[in-house]
């Protein structure tokens, strides 16, 4: 641990910084040159645009064609039809945006509140450290997947903001917990004793000084937290315990497993696999974007992958794994 | 003496959570609509009974269902607490919910503590050997199987195996714990039996962290590997086998904490495979209350996971410094 | 109700047993008293089991399996006309009085609990009591219980009601019911639960006097007494008995003192314990159940386990869905727009989306299932009914001369308003769910924009309903036995007629004591009948005496004229009648029974009759 930037004067500090931010461009460079990143971005924009543009693309109202059912992959039906002749293509990009979009408000709502608990936590950890690592230990004792089957029987989820908003607000616990942590340590480095030293107001350290340097923790956080919450609301709806009016990829699984039995014939094998294999690719994508982010700020790792946080619901993980590895300095 | 103090700081902020939680989820599940005896009534009436039959043949039920106000009821709930009395079931008309609970309880232990153990052993294993071979094909495909088990949502891999191994080669049972034609007890068939059940849930348990486990302790181990002091003790000469207990021990000491995390979210955990193995643990005991809208059990059963959180948490808080021993000077 | 991943489908159970004739049960058709230790299995149609919960039907625990360890005096076969036609129980034989208000009832000579202790009339008289602590018997009309004499016992019906005596005291539900029932218990066990002014306490419960609200809460309070009541073991006076219960299992022994033990061939019975319909089903194709309880499957699924070697065989249900409509609400209190969405709907279609296994489209609306019809009407009367058959023109020539208008594709009702359609569902029925989105696309190409919502549950669904707050629903109708039971659905409690006879009283929407959403006129003019008040009719069907050919006779000049109002004025359009299925696997047993009424029962009533052999 150097304390060496302390003697550095405030604008020979700020041109270090600035060659820091250049270094990161190249590495940049290197991250896109790998052909799986690439691929794993690709998957990321597609689905991305098909969340937003997907859903314009149809008519609101999807044809319904009851001479067809469960039809195989044809010419007019790439990926076949479903329980009432439905196009299943169809379903798969309208039904990408509820799917998404929840995900997504989730995960913003996680990190916000996770990393604004987290850095007040750590930055002030006598003052509102404390309380609020209480909090968010309450956050992380609420059994989520309960709490939230009881939630929706009270709510009716028929827009993916309530539903990603609950899931978000039972979310943030554990990130909350690592990035205190992490602000801890940091608290302690150089650069930070520097603008403390300076008398700096603590809002302006840690918007200036321990925010970027968080950034990228904060930014995998996100892509790991997304698939978590996918499997979470694909998987309420698969149990089957939400009310819903129109379809998205749960639904299109539960009619899958439950009503066409795509388990047990090859019927409607197509139905079951289409929006499997989406939420496969997202999370296999996610995984590895964040891998790459987590690699390109931290060298050690180059080469090789790092990658924790897994779904809340996952038996020997939940969002605690998120909380930072011990680092020795 | 400093441990004790810690020890009784900790025991009084995990009860006052534990009121909190508790005061919290007993509003919750009173705020479901419908209760036990109306959701009976309902059922009786789509079965084909007449409206006055259906409200005759509840009203026992109906007398279960608690009537003071809310302010009454939560005190009332508070003091049975206090004596350890979680109340009786509505939808069970007076079964006592400590009984219920602690009948499914044992099921999740076994499915949860066996699918853990085996998850990290299984994990940590593939992610050490991915982390020590990190520049080989090997450890990239090992990389991808993880990510793509990882990536899997736990009640597809349920219904995945009770597909295979259930119904189409038939070498497991679908659900259930022990078949009841065995008389329990310490004997090989009782036994047997319980064990065959829980092959396919442990199974699915397992492979359902593994993915997590081994891209953590993969990450944990390459982090250690590239420490200052594993290389000074590689320049010294160390013998690789000291040098791998000297990388075992630092990288492991992050993941027994989240070991101990898991087994406190044990109870949560489990639902999706629960259901899909119909094994009467928790998980299932939970989403049924749900649908009967037994409140007194739902309560228990969320008691009982808070509690079981806030202990794990308390022991991995006071196990790491012992554990760690750069812990105990900071 | 095909609920998506919920539970094992229980609907039917009284609406699922048979319909038609009674098939007269065929006697044992294999004799002698010798039975293998093959394991039967089956589901039991209930929750998770519960292990330490009580044993006592009473409560409302899935630790009871009805037939099999939990007896009745009678199972009812689910006729479609006559609801008191009964399968024995514990009672051999019985016959009613002439006024039709007494029911003398024979026990089984030689009915024994599983301590070998006799049934006798006394249990008969403290179940009695136990039913009205249970708050079963006043919802049947029972006045009161006597012992004529060890085995033999007479109820009454109480003064001013008349209710069918049959079918409430002997059996409620079918065998295959599970919801709590008239129940059967040793007085030696639960007869010291009772205090000594039982009987009083239940006088004045049903009286008019002073204390009848102190009666009637002290039998509550009994009632939760005796529902919480934990025998140490499982006491059986049917065939099997409770040897061993798991959280997912409960194992059941043969009861060597049953009346008719030597007609059982089955020495043990596994029940699972309940699970989804995709459990099901793998259970079914591994060969794991000998036959299955009521599921809704899928074609598909359908198709697979069959292919496993199990054995399909369906029957009608008396139970219908459909779609009803608030006539107080334009424009559905106009009888040609009602008609009109009848032309439009396509049953066909609707049906082998939402419910393409065990639904079969109805022939018309009639407010009875297609397979009851031959109990009401004659086959001229039957086609003289309108069948309603798919006719877009048709529909748009009524709804013009109601006088609606079509403006580029979209239907405007007379005060100028387009006319939209909302129509709700309630949470779990994925028939419902899948059939409404047919629903939707036919109405929204007819030029009526629909929207479909997800509801609240059953319950808050039926709530909601009874507020006037869906003009437009789905509603199952038909629910039989019993032609009264089968019209009530429409012009009963649901249209605000409460009471018999004299004291019939309508009801308005929103008022407690009914749960009026229908809002019908209280006559209509149809043609071909007259002027009818379709409410009074199917009152008057409670009072008919169905013991009697006359009753029979009245019944069906009634309900002929209440099936020609309901194809008339279409206050449902009735989508798909169900049917009621199940599957048998022949690998370990033979010799199932086939008469759809025995096959309506649970298990335990066919091997009571001498049926399944292990192979």
């Amino acid at each position: 641990m150097t304390t060496s930037s302390l003697a550095l004067p405030p604008d020979q500090l700020h041109q270090a910084m600035q060659r820091s931010r250049q270094r990161s461009t190249r590495r940049w460079q290197l991250f896109v040159s790998t052909p799986g990143r690439i691929a794993a971005s690709a998957i990321i924009v597609i689905f991305t645009l098909m969340a937003i543009a997907g859903p314009y693309l149809y008519p609101k109202n999807l044809p319904i064609d009851t001479s067809n059912i469960y039809a195989g992959p044809s010419l007019a039906h790439p990926l076949g039809t479903d329980f009432e002749g439905t196009d299943v293509l169809a379903l798969l990009v309208t039904g990408s945006r509820y799917v998404l979009l929840a995900a997504a408000v989730a995960a913003v709502i996680t990190l916000g509140v996770g990393t604004v608990a987290g850095l007040a936590g750590g930055y002030y950890p006598r003052l509102a450290g404390s309380a609020i690592m209480r909090v968010a230990d309450f956050v992380i004792a609420i059994p989520g997947l309960p709490v939230l089957i009881v939630l929706l029987t009270l709510w009716q989820f028929g827009s993916p903001l309530a539903m990603g908003f609950v899931m978000g607000i039972f979310g943030w616990g554990g990130i909350a917990r690592a990035v205190r942590a992490q602000t801890l340590s940091l608290r302690e480095r150089g650069f930070v004793e520097a603008a403390r030293g300076l008398g700096l107001p603590g809002r302006r350290v840690i918007v200036t000084e321990l925010l970027p340097n968080l950034a990228p923790y904060i930014g995998m956080n996100l892509m790991l937290a997304m698939p978590a919450f996918i499997y979470t609301e694909v998987g309420l709806f698969f149990l089957g315990v939400v009310p819903y009016t129109t379809s998205n990829w749960g639904v299109m699984l539960n009619d899958a497993v439950f009503q066409a039995g795509a388990l047990t014939s090859t019927r409607a094998l197509s139905y079951l696999l289409s929006p499997l294999i989406c939420i496969l690719l997202i999370t296999i994508s996610l995984v590895t974007l964040a891998n790459a982010v987590d690699e390109f700020f931290n060298p050690r790792l180059r080469r090789a992958a790092r990658v924790p946080a897994a779904a809340p619901e996952r038996p020997g993980s939940g969002s605690l794994l998120s909380r930072p590895r011990r680092r020795t300095r | 003496m400093q441990l004790a103090r810690k020890l009784a700081a900790k025991l009084v902020t995990g009860l006052v959570m534990i009121w909190v939680v508790a005061t919290a989820t007993f509003f919750l599940v009173l705020e479901m609509p419908g209760n036990p005896a109306l959701a009976q009534e309902a059922a009786d009436m789509q079965h084909g009974m007449s409206p006055a039959q259906a409200a005759s043949a509840t009203a026992v039920m109906f007398g279960f269902v608690p009537k003071q106000p809310l302010p009454d009821q939560y005190r009332h709930y508070l003091w049975q607490l206090l004596h350890f009395n979680l109340g009786v079931s509505i939808a069970e008309e007076g079964v006592p919910v400590s009984h219920i609970v602690a009948s499914a309880a044992p099921w999740t232990v076994i499915l949860a503590s066996f699918g853990i153990i085996f998850s990290f052993l299984i994990g940590v294993t593939l992610g050490i050997l991915t982390a020590i071979r990190r520049t080989t094909r090997l450890a990239d495909g090992l990389t991808l199987l993880g990510a793509f088990i990882n990536g899997v949502p736990v009640f597809v891999i349920a219904i995945m195996l009770v597909f295979v191994f259930a119904t189409i080669l038939a070498i497991f049972p679908q659900g259930g714990t022990v078949s009841v034609l065995e008389t329990p007890g310490w004997n090989a068939g009782y036994l047997g039996s319980l064990v065959v059940h829980a092959v396919l849930p442990v199974a699915c348990y397992t492979l359902a962290g593994l993915g997590a486990w081994q891209l953590t302790s993969k990450s944990s181990v390459i982090t250690v590997l590239g420490d200052d002091f594993i290389l000074a003790a590689e320049l010294r000469g160390l013998r690789p086998l000291t040098l791998a207990r000297y990388v075992a021990r630092n990288a492991m000491l992050p993941l027994f904490t989240i070991l101990a995390i898991s087994f406190g979210l044990m109870f949560s955990g489990a639902v999706f495979i629960e259901e899909v193995f119909n094994y009467p643990g928790l998980g299932e005991l939970l989403i049924a209350s749900i649908t009967t809208k037994d409140f007194p059990v739902l309560d228990g059963a969320f008691l009982l996971i808070i509690v079981a959180v806030i202990l794990a948490n308390i022991l991995a808080d006071l196990a790491y410094p012992l554990i760690d021993p750069r812990i105990r000077r900071s | 109700m095909n609920i998506r991943r919920l539970r094992v489908i229980t609907l039917p159970l009284a609406a699922a047993t048979a319909v038609t004739v009674v098939a007269a049960c065929s006697s044992s058709p294999s004799s002698g008293g010798s039975y293998s230790n093959v394991t039967f299995t089956t589901i039991s149609p209930n929750t998770v089991i519960t292990p330490g919960a009580p044993m006592n039907p009473f409560n409302a625990t899935s630790n009871v399996f009805p037939s099999f360890d939990s007896m009745t005096l009678a199972w009812n076969a689910g006729n479609s006309a006559d609801p008191n036609q009964e399968l024995p129980g514990l009672a051999q034989s019985w016959s009613l009085s002439a006024n039709g208000r007494s029911l003398t009832v024979h026990l089984q000579p030689g009915a024994k609990w599983s301590n070998g202790k006799p049934v006798t009339a006394t249990d008969v008289v403290d179940s009695t009591a136990m039913w009205f602590a249970e708050g079963l018997a006043s919802g049947y009309n029972l006045g009161g219980v006597k012992a004529d004499n060890s085995t033999t016992v007479t109820f009454t019906q109480a003064p001013g009601a008349f209710d069918n005596l049959f079918e409430t005291v002997l059996g409620e539900g079918s065998g295959s019911s599970t919801s709590t029932n008239d129940w059967i218990v040793p007085s030696f066990e639960y007869g010291k639960l009772l205090p000594a002014n039982v009987w009083s306490t239940i006088a004045a419960s049903l009286g008019t006097g002073s204390g009848k609200t102190a009666a009637v809460t002290a039998l509550t309070n009994l009632g939760k007494k005796i529902a919480a009541y934990a025998p140490k073991t499982d006491i059986s006076a049917g065939p099997f008995y409770i040897k061993r219960l798991n959280n997912s299992q409960a194992l059941l022994v043969k009861n060597p003192d049953f009346y008719a033990a030597s007609k059982v061939h089955v020495g043990n019975v596994i029940m699972e314990h309940d699970s989804t319909n995709q459990q099901i089903a793998g259970l079914l194709e591994s060969s794991t159940l000998d036959t299955s309880p009521f599921v809704a499957m899928s074609s598909s699924v359908n198709a697979q386990i069959v292919a496993a070697g199990n054995k399909k065989i369906t029957w009608p249900a008396l139970v219908a869905s459909a779609i009803a409509f608030d006539e107080n609400v334009a424009p559905y209190n106009n009888v040609l727009v009602r008609q009109a969405l009848a032309y439009v709907l396509n049953r066909t279609a609707i049906q082998h989306v939402g419910e393409p296994v065990v639904g079969t489209p109805s022939k018309t609306t009639i407010g009875a299932v297609s397979a009851a019809l031959p109990d009401y009407l004659t086959p001229a009367q039957e086609s003289a009914l309108n069948p309603y058959s798919p006719n877009t023109a048709k529909a748009t020539s009524l709804l013009e001369s109601a006088g609606l208008t079509l403006k580029s594709g979209q239907w405007y009702l007379a005060n100028g308003q387009p006319w939209t359609i909302t129509l709700p569902v309630a949470q779990g029925f994925s028939d419902w769910q899948d059939a409404s989105s047919v629903i939707k696309s036919e109405l929204d190409s007819f030029g009526i924009p629909t929207t479909i919502t997800a509801g609240p549950q059953w319950p808050q669904y039926q709530l909601n309903l009874f507020a006037g707050q869906y003009p437009v629903a789905w509603w199952l109708i038909a629910l039989g036995p019993g032609a009264n039971p089968t019209f009530s659905r429409i012009y009963g409690a649901y249209d605000g007629y409460v009471g018999v006879g004299s004291s019939l009283t309508r009801y308005a929407t929103g008022n407690a004591a009914a749960k009026n959403f229908f809002n019908t006129p209280n006559t209509v003019t149809v043609p071909g009948v007259g002027t009818v008040n379709p409410g009074s009719l199917t009152a008057k069907l409670a009072e008919l005496q169905l013991g009697t050919a006359a009753g029979l006779a009245e019944q069906k000049q009634i309900a002929s004229e209440l099936v020609k109002t309901i194809n008339y004025e279409v206050p449902v359009v009735q989508l798909w009648d169900y049917v009621s299925l199940a599957y048998i696997n022949g690998k370990r047993f033979t010799d199932f029974p086939t008469s759809t009424t025995l096959l309506g029962q649970n298990p335990g009533v066919w091997m009571a009759e001498g049926y399944l052999a292990a192979k």
